[in-house]
């Protein structure tokens, strides 16, 4: 059985429909509108349902919310009581002025406080203005001494200012909207790919193929629909063509067999050869059968991986440092980054072997046993009573999670032609980011409500559904066997020392590459969730800044990507981008709230995104002309990705050393000071070049 | 199972918003869990700190802090004028009760878990949920700011749990509405979506089965094409067939023996 994508492969284009064919396609328009029908039931449903709860939660709230306020004026009703029962006259009393202020003070929700006699003479009052009928509310607080009547409290409380605690609600009811949204659109995706558009696409390109005389292949296809029962007549009527020409070879074989007249026997056999100079016939039920693959069959197993990976991003270093017990020398900001540093240590290093076995036991295997360490991290790591406990299961994880990305980085790769690579690894990251972006708000939430262990656990349940997802969805025969040209290369020392004297590379890696990877690792996936949580934000608030960072990625990434392939250099994008990670950096120590946090983040993630395209596009224009001084694109590719990786794994116990010397703000504006300086050297090595070329 | 196509994306549609919806419903209704428990424990935290403040205008006069007076009053006075309180109480850094809305309660020991949480937090308001009832607590200081004991007041959950169960109920109701009406509407557009998409299929199916010239329109160039081919082939080796025969009875062929199963 061969995949579609594969036979495309094979076919070398020549019998692949045009680039015009393709876009004249009249299945096109439908995939689109059912693709957009989905996308607008999700989108329509989520937005009711959001703003639906929304409704009922302020109306199930806000009288909660009023009793809060009602609370706090009669507090300050009881303690003026207790100064009439001390005996002090009403109209007597002193400093009511700063004791109303300073009830205003503590309750942000009033607007204005005064008292009152039973004959409604206010006596005491703050010098704000008195309830507006419609946007105020105002309570008339009784205050009674031995159980009788002395006095009231006016207490003015803003609507407005009570709504707006609801206002972090409807926040996170967006958040959640957001989050869903995106699990839904990535299942839609899928759905479309591989229920309808893959399947037409499979059967049209067939059809061309048999109307140029070519009856090798059958559709394998087991719709029972519309589809399913084209591809049935197609499969018959190919059937029915191989099955007369098999009873004409067999009717010319026993011909020929009886014939002793050489030259008859030749006739006969000439009569079945002319027959192949047209057409290409098969044995009748040995036609190979092609399922329709596609690179979009391993996304949903690795959106949902990936979603588990990311569930407990925003949480992490704190459950980490939870977990501290003092381990040798070691401070407790280092130590609580080791595990962040090995797990990435361990992707590196399962990357390279896990390529290798792949090619060996097919990426649906590597994929399948990638979740089993994955999973004995996850939970080993929730059911940890010690630092060293979750460094070793966290490890674990890292080691699945090297098995898995490599793998569905092969399907990819095996589902692709060169010339589709792209568009193939786009789909791939497109999960990523996917996941990249919902996966903190989610597992916010989840810490929030059910604690961080209990998370783990949950993220360990989805990646084993992960795994199912894989069985069902990918094909567990693509890329059996080794493929040439697809296996990493090895890296020989000689090959190190030839790239590490190029000097565009060296610069590329030093100065932009390894500093942005460095504040991924250092400041996003360890500083930031501990800075947030010291600033006193509970656990999904978290989730939610560290979510802006994937949603700054994903708004960037196609710009910087279409800006990266207009210009012909694409260093001035790779320093602006450095300069928004570094002013990113700075800026928490500028402003050391939550708010200056949060435009960090966002700094953070779109410099990251801006920086990302241009970087590759720089380092392919190094690989091409790696022959000159004696290394491979794919060596130069790779080593450069290599050392990226060592940035990030270096990140969290490099800035763990940075933060046991200084607080959380200044290890940003250090790090930041570093990129800065770092993207200003990478400006000023690239400028020197473009002058020499000037001159030139 | 048979599904025809709109069926097939109904059902897609349908497995897609109840995934989705339903993730917004449980997330939902974690957010309003969490939001309900903080402002109870917000308004309760209220009432301790104006205890608190009691207190520690008291202990600003020089005295003991085991020897306030009216302290147990005012904590019974609280929690009849609050309701769902439960009890108040007012424990040392040792953990043993100083004062409480419950006399009897004097001189024990708090549970262990409510020390750990006094002591765990640097903030002044702690909380633990236990499984009949709510706690907070709020730190108590002296005149030079040393933390001497914690005031804690226990509340019902009942009233919490009751509004969880029921807003749990209303979100699955509202999750369950939105959920048929948007998978009927699914439903309805995928049909009228997939129309033209079935014509095609159908008429390229027909156009397979059929022979060419039975064909009335030209409904798809390329199963057209192909069923054209299709018909050649068979022609082709129709003729093969024809001609192989004719070579065979062609007078001056010799055979071995004449075959017979012809």
């Amino acid at each position: 059985m061969r995949t579609v994508a594969s036979g495309a492969r094979a076919r070398s284009g020549n019998a692949a429909p045009s680039p015009e064919r393709s876009e004249q396609n009249i299945f096109r328009g439908v995939v689109l509108r059912l693709a957009a029908l989905t996308a607008a039931l999700l989108l329509l449903s989520q937005g009711v349902v959001s703003f639906l709860l929304a409704t009922t939660f302020e109306e199930s709230l806000l009288p909660d919310i009023h009793r809060k306020a009602e609370v706090a004026g009669e507090l300050a009703a009881g303690q003026i009581a207790y100064a009439l029962s001390l005996g002090i006259p009403l109209d007597s009393l002193v400093d009511m002025d700063v004791f109303l202020h300073g009830v205003l003070e503590r309750n942000p929700d009033f607007t204005y406080l005064g008292v009152m006699d039973t004959d409604d003479r206010v006596l005491y009052a703050t010098d704000t203005a008195a309830p507006v009928a419609g946007a105020d509310q105002s309570l008339m607080l009784p205050i009674t001494v031995q159980d009788e009547l002395a006095a009231f409290l006016q207490v003015g409380v803003h609507e407005g200012a009570i709504r707006s605690e609801l206002a972090e609600l409807r926040l996170d009811i967006g958040t959640v909207f957001l989050a869903t949204l995106l699990v839904g659109i990535e299942l839609l995706v899928a759905f479309v790919v591989v229920r309808v558009s893959g399947p037409i696409q499979l059967a049209d390109r067939l059809i061309l193929l048999s109307a140029k005389g070519d009856f090798l292949r059958r559709i394998g296809l087991r719709n029972r629909d519309e589809i399913g029962a084209f591809a049935g007549a197609y499969n018959d009527a190919v059937h029915r063509v191989n099955s007369e020409f098999a009873m004409l070879t067999e009717e010319a074989e026993d011909a020929r067999a009886v014939q002793l007249d050489r030259t008859v026997q030749q006739r006969i056999r000439d009569v079945v050869t002319a027959l192949g100079k047209r057409f290409r016939f098969t044995l009748p039920g040995s036609e190979e059968t092609i399922v329709p693959r596609s690179p979009m069959d391993v996304r949903i197993p690795l959106f949902l991986f990936m979603l588990a990976q990311e569930l407990s991003r925003p949480f992490l270093p704190l459950f980490f440092d939870q977990l501290y017990t003092p381990l040798g020398a070691l401070s407790q900001e280092l130590t609580i980054g080791l595990p962040i540093t090995t797990f990435m240590v361990m992707v590196l290093i399962a990357i390279p072997i896990g390529g290798a076995l792949t090619d060996r036991i097919a990426p649906r295997a590597m994929f399948v046993m990638g979740i089993v360490p994955s999973v004995a991290g996850h939970v080993g790591a929730a059911l940890s009573g010690s630092i060293a406990e979750v460094l070793a299961w966290w490890t674990l994880a890292g080691l699945g999670y090297g098995m898995i990305f490599i793998s569905a980085q092969a399907y990819v790769a095996h589902h692709t032609v060169q010339s589709s690579r792209a568009v193939g690894m786009s789909g791939f990251l497109g999960a990523v980011f996917a996941a990249f972006v919902c996966g903190p708000a989610i597992g916010g939430i989840l810490a929030d409500r059910l604690g961080y262990q209990q998370t783990l656990l949950v993220a360990a349940g989805l990646a084993l559904f992960s795994a199912g997802a894989a069985l069902v969805t990918v094909d567990p025969e693509t890329g059996r066997g080794a493929i040439a040209g697809f296996r990493g290369r090895r890296r020989s020392n000689r090959s190190w020392r030839r790239l590490l004297v190029q000097r565009d590379f060296v610069v590329l890696t030093l100065f932009s590459a390894f500093p942005t990877k460095l504040v991924l690792g250092g400041l996003f996936f360890y500083l930031v969730p501990l800075f947030l949580a010291d600033l006193g934000n509970a656990q999904s608030n978290v989730g939610r800044i560290m979510m802006v960072f994937g949603i700054a990625c994903v708004a960037v990434t196609p710009l910087a990507a279409r800006r990266s392939d207009r210009l012909e250099r694409p260093r001035a994008l790779i320093s602006l981008g450095g300069l928004v990670v570094g002013l990113g950096c700075v800026l928490p120590a500028l402003a050391g709230s939550t708010a200056g946090l949060l435009a960090s983040v966002a700094l953070m993630g779109g410099g990251y995104a801006l920086v990302t395209a241009p970087q590759l596009a720089a380092i392919q224009k190094i690989a091409e002309r790696g022959r000159e001084f004696g290394v491979g694109p794919g060596v130069i590719v790779g080593s450069f990705r290599t050392l990226e990786r060592i940035g990030t794994a270096a990140g969290a116990v490099v800035v763990g050393a940075v933060v046991t010397f200084v607080g959380y703000a200044e290890a940003m504006l250090l790090v930041g000071a570093l990129v800065i300086a770092c993207t200003l050297a990478y400006a000023f090595f690239n400028y020197q070049p473009d002058q020499r070329e000037a001159v030139a | 199972m048979h599904l025809n196509l709109p069926a097939r994306v109904a059902v897609n549609i349908f497995l897609i918003l109840t995934l989705a919806i339903s993730l917004t419903g449980l997330m939902n209704h974690y957010k309003y869990r969490k939001f309900l428990s903080d402002l109870l424990r917000d308004r309760h935290a209220l009432v301790l700190q104006d205890i608190a403040h009691t207190v520690e205008s008291t202990l600003s006069l020089g005295l003991a802090v085991d020897a306030l007076p009216g302290i147990n009053q005012s904590l019974q006075a609280a929690t009849s004028r609050h309701t769902g309180v439960l009890s108040i109480e007012m424990f040392d850094e040792r953990g043993t009760v100083l004062y409480s809305s419950d006399e009897s309660l004097r001189g024990d020991l708090v549970a262990r878990e409510w020390a750990a949480a006094w002591n765990a937090t640097p903030e002044p308001v702690w909380a633990r949920v236990e499984h009949d009832a709510h706690v907070v607590g709020v730190r108590v200081h002296d005149s030079i700011g040393r933390a001497v004991g914690s005031l804690a007041l226990r509340y019902s959950r009942t009233d919490f749990d009751s509004a969880v169960r029921t807003m749990a109920l209303r979100i699955t109701g509202i999750c369950a509405a939105v959920l048929l009406v948007f998978a009927a509407a699914g439903t309805v557009l995928a049909v009228l979506f997939t129309r033209k998409l079935r014509r095609r299929l159908q008429s390229m199916k027909a156009a397979i089965e059929q022979e060419p010239e039975e064909l009335t329109a030209v409904p798809d160039q390329s199963s057209a094409d192909f069923a054209r081919t299709a018909a050649e082939a068979r022609r082709a080796v129709a003729a093969a067939t024809e001609e192989i025969r004719r070579i065979e009875a062609a007078p001056h062929t010799a055979q071995v023996a004449p075959r017979s199963n012809r």
